[in-house]
């Protein structure tokens, strides 16, 4: 191998790292804008495709910036045959303008995340939600309201 | 719909009124779907959609997609694919008392490559698809926000598959980058067996999960399942499952095992259908009019019954409605040149390849004696077939009788001789005419003169010529009808010396 061709390989293999790190490092964390960390009762109800309500917890565990993650436990219960589910997952969701919240929850029983887009008014979060496969989908409303410390 | 060995296109349109509130998928849907086969080894699929939806919640949904796959064999089991994958999706919330309203929206594009392979009864997949995800709302006061996020991700599979149950390994890894600069990771590394029979156990069947989910949100979940099928009578069996899921959490904090037990039965229930007939139109390649294992369908044939006409499959079956007393006929002219309906019935229904066949008469010299001459002209020669029935010849010469139309089939040949100026025998045995395809058969008679008995004086002789000594059959030739049509009417006849009794 020459000398050139050997400085070559050292520049693509540096280049390669610095692009490996890049993606798989993440950004150290940047001060919350949020200040949603902490616990949220979750009630909702799902009007399509089969009417269910939702009751449980999201749970908002990091922040950075105006971007959160957490977990998200609801139990579904069928508004006609009674018949509950648990669905669970993370979440992981930004703050869009002022008062906008985005995030989606990727629950286990799912095969797409239901997107969340509410407004957050002091402590409560009301909005719609939407999930779809392939032109299916479902939706539905949803309100969160922080707990009581 | 279209469907053929080499293609298949699809195109679906659908408008329910009540949409997704009515349990439709959408209010407006259409749908492409096209798959062509480019060569022994190359195909290329591709689909499009668009919907377009309103709910108690939502006044507007849309969504519109497509995706390209060329997928190319690299030997027999082993496929590699690129894809191409566009998503885009559109909401409209309604305004309530605690909510202004508003609208948001996504749009994924991704491109990947697939890789595909088994080897008896183990199987690899693998794929990798890069892309980004724009999303958009605008909700209450805010102006539209627009995000724009690249999104990767890599998932394998890999396992063996049989009789005894299916046992996987699953690896996935999700990356997406927010505008936080979070590179929100996700990695999932799991195993899971399904319908695994359990030895020593009387048919016990085990299946279960085991997931390792790392790197969300700092934290890592696992979660487990298990559970086991014992056979009942009856097809009845008794499940138990246990799951915990360290997501999922009690009020407590605890993260419970969750467990479940229910007997099940599974039971085909029969498609609800529209009275009717179904059955085969097959290619009836050995004349037995019965269907055999080695006997194709015939794609295309056009079956009739009364006013109610069907048209078989690429596998030769049909289901056509009508009066189920009245048989079905075949329509001829829906089938190739040169096939033949054998008859009209209820299931399947035979077709053959008719052959022209030719019988060639010689008429031997009497021995000792000059050559005779004799019009062969008013020979009748007929064919019965297996079952019977019986097909006429035409004299087309001198000396041929031609049937111009035979189904495959082996025939049994008659001669009725008796309108002769001489009287004349074929000489035996006489050999079966066998017609096995689109070639013309010829087989060739020799007749042989009654031989001339000389009057030796004695009294009650005669000297004359007998016949009474010929074992000459005559068989009666009619001109009935070949199908017995449900209106009434008679289905034309392929050749009009054709007799089918």
């Amino acid at each position: 191998m020459s000398r050139s061709q050997k400085s070559g390989a050292r520049i693509f293999a540096l280049v390669g790292v610095l692009s490996l790190s890049a993606c798989l490092k993440s950004t150290e964390p940047q001060p919350s804008l949020l200040q949603l960390n902490g616990s949220w009762n979750y009630t909702g109800v799902q009007t399509v495709p089969v009417q269910e309500t939702l009751t449980g917890t999201l749970i908002i565990s990091r922040e950075s910036g105006t971007s959160f993650q957490g977990q998200l436990n609801l139990v579904g219960v069928n508004s006609q045959t009674q018949q509950q589910r648990i669905l669970s997952g993370s979440v992981s969701g930004s703050e869009s303008g002022t008062d906008v919240i985005d995030f989606d929850a990727n629950l286990a029983a799912e095969t797409t995340p239901r997107r969340h887009v509410g407004q957050i008014v002091a402590d409560t979060i009301t909005g719609t939600w939407v999930s779809s496969a392939d032109g299916a989908m479902a939706s539905g409303t949803f309100r969160v309201e922080r707990e009581p410390k | 719909m279209r469907t053929g060995p080499e293609s298949n296109e699809e195109l679906r349109v659908t408008h329910a009124p009540g949409g997704s509130d009515a349990f439709a998928r959408a209010t407006n849907e259409i749908l492409a779907n096209v798959s062509e086969r480019l060569s022994s080894r190359a195909n290329v699929s591709a689909s499009a959609w668009r919907t377009t939806d309103a709910t108690s919640v939502f006044s507007g949904l849309q969504s519109n997609g497509f995706s390209l796959r060329p997928q190319y064999a690299i030997r027999s089991g082993t496929t590699i694919a690129i894809e191409a994958r566009s998503y885009t999706f559109d909401a409209t919330s309604r305004a309530t008392a605690s909510n202004s309203g508003g609208g948001f929206g996504s749009r994924d594009d991704q491109l990947g490559i697939s890789f595909s392979t088994y080897l008896r009864q183990y199987y690899f997949n693998s794929s990798a698809f890069l892309g980004n995800t724009t999303r958009s709302v605008s909700l209450g006061t805010s102006s539209t926000v627009t995000d724009r996020s690249p999104r990767n991700y890599w998932t394998t599979n890999a396992g063996w598959s049989g009789v005894g149950g299916i046992i996987e390994v699953q690896a996935r890894i999700d990356q997406t980058r927010d505008r936080g600069g979070f590179v929100n990771q996700q990695n999932m590394f799991g195993i899971r067996a399904e319908q695994l029979v359990l030895p020593g156990l009387g048919g016990i069947r085990g299946e279960g999960d085991l997931q390792r989910v790392s790197s969300f949100g700092g934290e890592n979940a696992t979660i487990m399942r298990a559970g086991i099928a014992i056979p009942l009578m009856s097809g009845f069996a008794f499940k138990i499952d246990a799951e915990r899921n360290s997501i999922f959490r009690s009020v407590s904090g605890r993260v419970p095992w969750i467990l479940g037990a229910r007997f099940e039965h599974a039971l085909t229930v029969p498609m609800l259908r529209t009275p009717g007939t179904s059955g085969y139109v097959y290619e009836d390649l050995n004349g037995n009019q019965r269907r055999d294992p080695n006997e194709p369908g015939m794609p295309g044939a056009i079956v009739r019954r009364g006013g109610e006409t069907a048209v078989a499959d690429a596998s030769g079956k049909y289901r056509v409605g009508g009066d189920a007393k009245q048989p079905i006929s075949i329509d001829e002219a829906s089938l190739p040149d040169g096939w033949s309906a054998s008859g009209a019935g209820r299931g399947d229904l035979s077709v053959s390849l008719s052959t022209a066949a030719e019988v060639e008469l010689v008429v031997a010299p009497r021995s000792g004696i000059s050559p005779i001459q004799v019009d062969l002209s008013k020979a009748h020669v007929v064919a019965r077939d297996s079952v019977g029935a019986e097909w006429a010849a035409i004299m087309t010469g001198p000396t041929t009788a031609t049937f111009q139309a035979l189904p495959v089939g082996s025939y049994k040949l008659e001669f009725d001789l008796s309108e002769l100026s001489e009287p004349l025998v074929p000489r035996g045995p006489i050999p079966l005419l066998i017609v096995t395809g689109k070639d013309s058969k010829s087989i060739t008679i020799t007749l042989d003169p009654r031989p001339i008995r000389m009057w030796n004086g004695s009294p009650g002789r005669s000297g004359a010529q007998k016949n009474d000594s010929l074992p000459v059959k005559k068989t009666p030739v009619t001109t009935p009808k070949k199908n017995d049509s449900p209106s009434g009417d008679e289905t034309p006849v392929a050749t009009p010396n054709q007799n089918h009794s």
